[in-house]
């Protein structure tokens, strides 16, 4: 008999630090770009040139939408929503990372670097859980093939 | 000719693009399997502790067969020591009485 005990909001917290923050920060950088637009960010306006007003509010949109389908997958434990989100939110962090360090030039490493670190976190997180939940699905369909013989 | 920003621009929107595009495939394609591992991990901890109690468990069942064992051969050699005092008390009332035998003789 196994008995079923979901960790505490406090104890997801404790463990995914990071992770909450990291997603917390894109929902509210999301928001502002997705509202204000290319004025969130000088690199991304000095790159991105005509388009950067429209792109900004698309970037924004997916970021916010990214960060809170992560915060949502994380803490209502469900891996469906939290790998869309990551995926997403390693695109907005990337996506900044490249903009900022083109529009900036050097001003722009910084940034650049800690979004880009971010993103690369994002991905390697989601490939991460993927590749478990495929070895899992294999796993799966070879106890229950054994079952069948 | 396209300076190399604006090609490194493209790349980054495309990439962008592309994670929006892994989202969801992640999404649809591996539903099923992210559903399982999530009920996996929620019973995976405790399974373990459950595992651990067992474990204990049958060391302490182990351990209290073991010292009812013990007890059962000790009480048979108090028992086997009793036997042997008791051929010995007859052996030496035996000698006894064989002495005194010679001695009448």
């Amino acid at each position: 008999m196994v008995h079923r005990r979901l960790a505490t909001t406090n104890e997801i917290l404790e463990l995914n630090p990071f992770g909450t923050f990291v997603a917390i920060g894109g929902v509210i950088i999301g928001i502002l770009a997705a509202f204000i637009g290319d004025d969130i960010s000088l690199g991304m306006s000095r790159s991105l040139h005509n388009s950067a007003n429209y792109v900004a509010h698309t970037w924004g949109f997916f970021f916010a939408l990214g960060g809170v389908l992560k915060i949502s997958g994380l803490y209502r434990r469900k891996l469906v929503t939290e790998i869309p989100g990551l995926w997403m939110l390693a695109g907005g962090y990337g996506f900044y990372a490249v903009t900022v360090a083109i529009g900036l030039g050097f001003q722009g490493v910084v940034a650049a670097i800690v979004s880009g670190c971010i993103a690369l976190g994002c991905v390697n997180k989601a490939v991460h859980i993927l590749n478990r939940a495929k070895r899992f699905g294999v796993l799966e369909r070879g106890l229950t093939d054994a079952g069948r013989d | 000719m396209p300076a190399v920003t604006d090609v490194l621009i493209s790349v980054a929107q495309i990439a962008f693009g592309g994670s929006i595009v892994q989202a969801g495939v992640a999404y649809f394609r591996r539903k099923p399997e992210l559903r399982k591992l999530d009920e996996e991990a929620d019973s995976v901890a405790v399974s373990t502790a459950e595992k651990l109690v067992l474990m204990l468990r049958a060391q302490v069942l182990a351990m209290r067969d073991d010292a009812e064992d013990q007890a059962g051969k000790y009480k048979a050699v108090v028992e086997r020591l009793d036997e042997v005092d008791r051929q010995l008390r007859d052996a030496k009332l035996e000698i006894i009485r064989l002495k005194y035998r010679l001695k009448g003789d």
